[in-house]
Parts: structure tokens; C-alpha cells; sequence
């Protein structure tokens, strides 16, 4: 059994949650690069050129893309024979709070009942850690995620009837979801699908977890279901609601779709999105201990002297 | 439908609002206050109890934006802008009606849409609806020249109203102007109906096709508890 040290994990981390809310992956700034290159509409092109324009002075002035820089979420994958050593919870809540200062990020994290902030967007068992045992891969994968309120909002989950018509059912679902936020999911989005899988929040946990998907709408290796996502991508972006709901041909960057065995009687569908300013940051630590930043190729660097 | 620019300077002269028109852009000079959940609310309990000398600012012709923004202390005092962008609207709503009738704001900055019901409040009042590009707010705080004062430090950075001075704040569309329009409507009743009835059609959905199993309504919304206390049409 290998071993990596958690604090390892948490100086990872730390950048990772900071540079996320910086700097977009490269294939999304791309994909916005492209939505605002192609747009015929006038108003849909003066939005695209507006986030592009964003993405700019956010690098030139080091701040966050969006002030909704919202809950940090950390997703670690672990392969078979690699385990951490250390309290790893402990670690990313001391991440999240150094790139709460250093960012800096916004405070975010309130007590749900009482509205009680506690000014490092630690707290209440914030920020969420979801682990998942992964046996095809011989890295750990780790995913820092700032992410804001506004497109999670407009996620949802349903459970369809039985004997519904599986892909009417998924079609009309995800087009529904997509047309009642209009826009107001700060699109163009990457919207993530998820179908079957027990209980619902593990339908949702797939779905939201899908968005991250690299490179950007590629699709998934069963055709049935590389179908369905390509079919569903096309007749997004037919809808036409553009950037914002201000109308263009560009509503989604990507849409990429999990399934997942569930209960016979119930095959829950979730879609959940991503806002265009689609902050995340993802990288591997090898059993050696060897980092490699994927997303912010520009942290390598910065890591190895800063260690 | 307009597309055209505007420079607007607070407070803001009336007879230059009449002149906007839906899409069209408008960048702002001078003051604008930052309101969010809390001093929303706060604002409409104070006009409710008739105690309107109690708001410390004064928003007569000013811009007002939905943000709950990203501020960092300043050294050796004040604070500067480090991200600031608009939030979603919507759900400011049943705030907005009092607001702008007794403090009577230039425009009301957002995100997203409002209620069609208060859409005449705002033509009365004067007070159109425009839009900040949603996520871009790197680009929205490199146009705050100074933060003038912050107010009800109680509610947090996110919360509290802070007045900022602003150069050429923008682009800004116009979402609702004084003829009443609205381009959430316009959009949503036009375009998107069409494009959808198209889009299901060439999918073989039915669009009025209930497949949803549960949650047949949302528990907490108005419609739950007829669901649970009469039986359903069939």
C-alpha cells in the first residue's frame, strides 16, 4: 500500500480552489472564445464579448471571475493500492481558508438556520468532500470546485413513472430544465445528465460530477448513451436562448451524460449546470508524490518552487 | 428595438430614461449602491413603518445593483473593489414596488428577470430594469474608480450596502423600459415558444406529456398542500 501525506493534499489544494476562481480551464475559455467568434446576434455578441473581455481582466488584475465565488466542493478519486495518510478533512478546511484570504474568495458559508457566517467558508461541515473508489485509474484525481449559487439553484432531480418512455422521458426532462432557467443560469452552461443510480442523491452527485468531464463535450464511450448526448446537445442549442436568455445560437458549451444501475421501480433523472464562467481546477497526484496540475498547467511550476 | 448606447451620469436626468429602449446599452457615471437580501428587506420594513429617515443613504437618481460583492480592506483604511457583479433579481421582487416609490433610484441594475406584476410600478416610478452581464464581475469592479462608504456593516461584506463611485459602468442592457416592455417576456412568449414547439416537434416529444412520477408538486410550494388533501384528476 502506497501512502500520500494529507498536508500534500492540502497545499494542493489550496492553489487549486485559488487559481480555479481565476482562470478558466483552458477548453472553456475556448468554447467562449468560439460562442463569441460565431454569434450572428448583435446582443448575444456584445455578452460573449463582455465575458471574454471578463476573462481578461480577471487575469491581467488577479481577482475572481465572478464574485459569486460559492461553496468550495472536493472531489478525490482514489485508485486500488494508494491511501492518504493524515486528517484529510482537516487539511482542505485549512485550504479553503488560505485561498479564502489569498484569493480572495467571497464569504460564503452561512449557518443554515441561523444566518450565521462564518468568514472562511468553512463551517457546519462546509466545504463537502466526496470521495469515490475509482479502479481505472493509478493516481489519486483530485477536483477543486468554487462553486456559485446560481446555476446550482436551477438544478433538479425527478423520478419518471416506471413505464414512462425512457428517452422521451430523459429528451423532454433535460429540454424542460433547460428552457425554465431561459438563461437565467448564467449560460451558455455545461450541463450534466444524469440517469438511473440510487438513491437521488447519487443520481444528482453523478450528474454534477459529469459537468467536469474533459476535453469539454466529448462523449461517453457507450454509444447508446453518447447518442442520447449528442442529440441533447444539438437540441439545446436550438433552443436558442443564447448567452444570459438575451437569444444566440450558444445555450450550452458541453452536455455530458452518466448513467448508473438503479432500482427497477426507480430510474431518477438529474440535470444540473454549470454556469459559462465554469470554475474548476483538477489534478493528480501520483503514488510517488508527484503532482501534476491538468486544468492549470501554469501551478506546476509555481508548486515545485514553492515547496 | 433600440441597440443604441447611452451614457447616463447621476443623478440621472428623467427625460434621459424616457429615451432608452429595450436592448439598448447603457454605461453609468457616478453613484451606485450595491442591495442584496438583507437590506432589501431591511429597507421595506423601514418604509413599512413609515421610518424612512432611518436609511443612512440617499438613492434619489442613483443606480442601484443587485451584488453581494468580493471587497478587500484597503491599507491604511477604505476598502477597494475586488470583484463585483450582479446577482439574480427575481427574487428581489416583492422588495422593489416600495423602493423605488418612496426613494425613487435612477435605474435598478440586475440580473435575470422580475415579476411581470411590478413591471408598472417601475413605469410609474420611472425606474427602468437593466441588465450587468451575468459573471463578469472582473471586468464590472475595474470600473469602480473609489468605494465611497459602506452602510449596515451588521449584514456582512456580502450584505451590506456599499456606494460606489463608477466610470463608464458597463455594458448594461435595457431588460424593461418606460413603455412598459419587457424582454423576458418578449423573449419567452416568442422566440423561445417558437424554438421549442420546433425543437420537441423535431424530437417526436409530446410537450404536454407528464412522465414525472414524484414530486407530483414541491413540497413547501402553494400547490402541496391541495395535492395532499384532494384526489387527483384522472
Amino acid at each position: 500500500m502506497k501512502v500520500i501525506q494529507a498536508d500534500l493534499l492540502g497545499k494542493v489544494s489550496s492553489l487549486m480552489l485559488h487559481h480555479a476562481s481565476k482562470v478558466l480551464p483552458p477548453g472553456v475559455e475556448r468554447a467562449i472564445r468560439k460562442a463569441a467568434e460565431e454569434e450572428p446576434k448583435p446582443k448575444g455578441k456584445a455578452y460573449l464579448q463582455a465575458m471574454v473581455r471578463n476573462m481578461e481582466v480577471s487575469r491581467q488584475r488577479g481577482v475572481p471571475l465572478c464574485q459569486d465565488t460559492g461553496v468550495p466542493m472536493f472531489y478525490i478519486d482514489l485508485p486500488p493500492g494508494l491511501a492518504i495518510e493524515g486528517d484529510v478533512r482537516a487539511v482542505l478546511e485549512e485550504a479553503t481558508r488560505k485561498a479564502t484570504r489569498d484569493a480572495p474568495l467571497r464569504q460564503q458559508v452561512t449557518h443554515p438556520l441561523t444566518n450565521v457566517n462564518s468568514g472562511d467558508n468553512v463551517g457546519w461541515g462546509a466545504p463537502p468532500i466526496f470521495v469515490n473508489y475509482n479502479n481505472r485509474i493509478d493516481y489519486l484525481e483530485l477536483l477543486a470546485v468554487p462553486r456559485g449559487g446560481g446555476a446550482e439553484i436551477k438544478s433538479s432531480a425527478v423520478v419518471p413513472i416506471p413505464g414512462a418512455p425512457k428517452e422521451s422521458t430523459i429528451l423532454k426532462t433535460v429540454l424542460d430544465a433547460v428552457a425554465m432557467a431561459g438563461g437565467e443560469n448564467c449560460s451558455p452552461n455545461i450541463v450534466g445528465v444524469a440517469v438511473g443510480g440510487f438513491g437521488i442523491d447519487f443520481t444528482e452527485y453523478l450528474a454534477r460530477k459529469a459537468i467536469y468531464r474533459e476535453p469539454l463535450n466529448s462523449r461517453h464511450e457507450d454509444p447508446q448513451v453518447a447518442d442520447l448526448e449528442e442529440r441533447l446537445f444539438r437540441a439545446v442549442n436550438d433552443l436558442g436562448i443564447g448567452p444570459l436568455g438575451v437569444g444566440g445560437k450558444t445555450t450550452c458549451l458541453g452536455l455530458h451524460m452518466e448513467i448508473a444501475g438503479c432500482h427497477s421501480a426507480v430510474f431518477p433523472i438529474a440535470v444540473s449546470f454549470y454556469c459559462w464562467s465554469a470554475r474548476y481546477s483538477r489534478a493528480r497526484i501520483y503514488p510517488d508524490a508527484r503532482v501534476e496540475f491538468v486544468t492549470h498547467p501554469e501551478l506546476n511550476k509555481e508548486f515545485s518552487h514553492g515547496k | 428595438m433600440g441597440n443604441k448606447d447611452h451614457y447616463l451620469r447621476t443623478p440621472i436626468d428623467a427625460a434621459q430614461l424616457e429615451d432608452l429602449r429595450l436592448d439598448d446599452i447603457v454605461y453609468l457615471t457616478g453613484r451606485l449602491f450595491t442591495i442584496r437580501d438583507w437590506s432589501h428587506q431591511r429597507i421595506a420594513q423601514l418604509l413599512e413603518k413609515g421610518e424612512k429617515e432611518k436609511i443612512p443613504f440617499d438613492l434619489r437618481g442613483m443606480g442601484i445593483l443587485h451584488s453581494g460583492p468580493i471587497v478587500a480592506d484597503q491599507e491604511g483604511g477604505g476598502w477597494k473593489a475586488v470583484s463585483v457583479g450582479a446577482t439574480s433579481s427575481s427574487r428581489f421582487s416583492p422588495f422593489i414596488p416600495p423602493l423605488v416609490r418612496d426613494l425613487h433610484p435612477g435605474i435598478l441594475v440586475g440580473k435575470g428577470h422580475l415579476d411581470e406584476g411590478i413591471v408598472k410600478d417601475l413605469v410609474r416610478e420611472k425606474c427602468p430594469f437593466l441588465q450587468a452581464v451575468g459573471g463578469c464581475a472582473a471586468l464590472y469592479a475595474s470600473q469602480i474608480k473609489r468605494i465611497v462608504n459602506r452602510y449596515w456593516p451588521e449584514f456582512g461584506m456580502v450584505d451590506a450596502v456599499w456606494e460606489f463611485e463608477v466610470e463608464d459602468f458597463g455594458p448594461l442592457s435595457v431588460e424593461i423600459d418606460l413603455q412598459g416592455n419587457t424582454s423576458y417576456r418578449l423573449f419567452r412568449s416568442g422566440e423561445l415558444l417558437k424554438n421549442l414547439n420546433r425543437v420537441y416537434e423535431e424530437a417526436g416529444l409530446d410537450k404536454g406529456a407528464d412522465y414525472v412520477w414524484w414530486p407530483r408538486v414541491l413540497p413547501g410550494s402553494k400547490d402541496a398542500f391541495d395535492y395532499a388533501t384532494k384526489i387527483e384528476k384522472g
